[in-house]
């Protein structure tokens, strides 16, 4: 399934930390629980106010996802959201073949603490562990985005090349 | 006896384990790099992980993967098949420091043995002779060249470290010996990581005939005969055959008890293969032991009846070896083809690509260890072997014709093989007198014999 995320200041209020703060927990909190929603519904759009921050997800029409293939690498909505200015919103088309963060050793796989579904993270960050004779191999994000479901549970044993955690690419099709 | 084993290797060897574990009941792990995902092993085993990418230093090379994924997988044995980490003393000691079974010789035999020059003194010193050599490592130039004047020009340059024929090299000169020298070092820091080098005296027409024993850790041994890979093509095995053609049965039977009495004496344990030259006159030195299953070992199992792989397994697991040598008998002769992906008109070249077609030899006494299938596609990673035609007959008349009609018989389409070539060795008058001598197809030049049978 394809979704396009908007997530924007609800009020003319200047940004600040508060805020900031709020909008990390709307995007940790709020957003994976709606992308799953979307998935499983019959809906075409949710859209969720909490505090000041409006987050409105809807399915992705073909081309707006096609337009977010093309442009890999421009930021996601929400890490530009920091500098963007009231009423601004920004959007990140996920294109279906999510990227996946893979074992690069033979063990048993650790999440690192913190990274959940929603977690965003920067291309190169340590997402967990691979677990060899004690050994820990690092799992690292390919890509900027948000961690978008866990393809293999903690404590599992793991191959090499195995698909480990799914990473919602960061995007900046619908950027302002 | 375990319930798990995780097989490390891959091609046929990998599929003629995981047959023995089969039979024996055991549940069969194959451990695969990227390249082999599509491999027979892997379609056939209980259960299939990935170790590493195609590259063998990062796969089934690499201890810890190959480890962690017997670990991971509930594996209490590594059967390592040859080449690979087969004969790695590290790997098994690391193997045992996890409570895990290496599935071969005990980590300490494997290292009392590890190395070439300290293996022909210990078992020169339990009766073998051995080929004149240098004592000890070559040290430097001048230590080389004051050796090989005191074991007299040819003499062969080998690297302690290596095996299977790799990186040796013959000089007739002192001239030879110094250009060659620094080459040598090169080649075995890079093939090996350890540039020790020794020298031997180069026997001139000699025969390669190996004896193959079977120890348990009670101190149990037996042989099961011996044999002739005389047909080699720079220092590689390309035919095998039991028995030895170029001894009587009772110098054979003298060879094969005096390699069994001094081995058993210095303390092996498990499957392992001995190594002689024999010279014309019928004078044998052991050159090496093989502590490991060889690729030739199912001409032994042709006349033994013997599986040695599960002999190999049994003993690694502690189990006495139940009979003795009057149990062994050995019947008729045997004759194993290592069927190549080699172009043979290209010096040999290695071939990759694509299996379009494949159709193994049947009928009585014939015998295809080989991990193709139509529409299997060869990497291009790894060495050359496709497989291995062994043949049975009640003599070595019988068992070269039907080598004949079984060679005719097999059918790879797709991929360039050596199979033409085998056709030529066994029509040739030097393979039929049963006079076939190691150097003979490098003096000769392959494609000379080639042309010379017709090809």
């Amino acid at each position: 399934m394809r979704e396009i995320i908007q997530v924007a200041r609800g009020d003319a209020a200047g940004s600040d930390t508060g805020s900031l703060t709020e909008l990390a927990r709307v995007v940790d909190e709020l957003l994976p629980p709606l992308v799953a929603r979307l998935g499983v519904s019959d809906l075409g759009e949710i859209e969720v106010r909490r505090g000041t921050w409006r987050v409105r997800i809807r399915r992705a029409p073909v081309d707006a996802a096609r337009a977010a293939h093309a442009a890999p690498g421009a930021p996601l909505a929400t890490s530009s959201a920091g500098t963007a200015n009231n009423g601004q919103s920004a959007a990140a088309a996920v294109p279906n073949d999510q990227t996946v963060a893979r074992s690069t050793a033979v063990g048993y796989f650790a999440l690192r603490a913190g990274v959940v579904v929603g977690h965003r993270v920067d291309r190169g960050d340590v997402l967990g562990w691979v677990d060899v004779l004690g050994v820990r191999k690092e799992v690292v994000a390919p890509l900027d985005g948000v961690v978008g479901r866990l393809v293999t549970e903690p404590g599992d044993p793991v191959e090499y090349g195995q698909g480990l955690i799914a990473l919602i690419a960061a995007t900046g099709a619908g950027a302002a | 006896m375990f319930q798990r084993i995780l097989i490390a290797n891959r091609g046929e060897i990998a599929l003629r384990v995981l047959r023995a574990c089969r039979r024996m009941g055991i549940s069969a792990v194959v451990a695969y790099s990227e390249a082999d995902r599509d491999s027979r092993a892997v379609q056939l085993a209980d259960e299939a992980i990935c170790v590493g990418p195609a590259e063998s230093s990062r796969s089934y090379l690499s201890a810890a993967s190959i480890l962690s994924a017997a670990v991971v997988t509930g594996c209490e044995a590594i059967h390592p098949g040859y080449g690979f980490l087969s004969e790695d003393d590290a790997f098994a000691e690391m193997t045992r420091a996890h409570g895990l079974t290496f599935i071969g010789p005990p980590p300490e035999v494997l290292e009392r043995f590890a190395s070439k020059a300290g293996t022909r003194q210990l078992l020169g010193a339990h009766g073998l002779p051995t080929i004149p050599g240098s004592v000890g490592m070559l040290r430097d130039d001048d230590h080389a060249l004051e050796e090989a004047q005191r074991i007299g020009y040819p003499v062969l340059i080998k690297p302690s470290a290596g095996g299977g024929g790799r990186g040796m090299r013959m000089v007739r000169t002192p001239r030879e010996l110094q250009q060659a020298i620094t080459i040598c070092r090169s080649e075995a820091r890079a093939a090996f990581g350890d540039d020790s080098l020794y020298l031997e005296k180069w026997l001139e027409d000699n025969r390669h005939v190996e004896v193959q024993v079977i120890v348990d850790r009670y101190g149990n041994g037996v042989h099961v005969g011996e044999r002739d890979c005389s047909v080699q093509r720079r220092h590689q095995k390309i035919v095998e055959e039991a028995p030895s053609p170029a001894l009587a049965p009772a110098a054979r039977l003298a060879l094969a008890e005096q390699a069994l009495r001094a081995v058993v004496a210095a303390g092996y344990e498990n499957l392992g293969t001995l190594e002689f030259l024999v010279d014309s006159t019928g004078a044998f030195y052991f050159i090496e032991i093989n502590c490991r299953i060889q690729v030739e070992h199912p001409v032994t199992e042709m006349l033994s009846g013997i599986d040695l792989v599960v002999e190999q397994i049994r003993i690694a697991a502690g189990e006495p070896l139940g009979y003795g040598q009057s149990d062994v008998q050995l019947r008729g002769h045997a004759i194993e083809f290592r069927i190549n992906a080699e172009d043979v008109r290209h010096d040999f070249r290695p071939g990759a690509g694509t299996v379009e077609r494949y159709l193994a030899p049947g009928g009585p006494g014939v015998r295809m260890d080989s991990h193709l299938y139509g529409g299997y596609e060869v990497p291009p990673f790894y060495d050359s072997l496709l497989g291995k035609l062994i043949v049975w007959g009640e003599d070595r008349t019988t068992a070269i014709e039907r080598a004949r009609v079984a060679l005719d018989e097999l059918i790879v389409e797709g991929i360039v093989t050596n199979t033409a070539f085998h056709r030529a060795v066994i029509d040739s008058k030097p393979f039929v007198d049963g006079v076939f001598t190691t150097n003979l197809l490098d003096r000769v030049g392959s494609a000379a014999f080639l042309a010379a049978a017709g090809r």
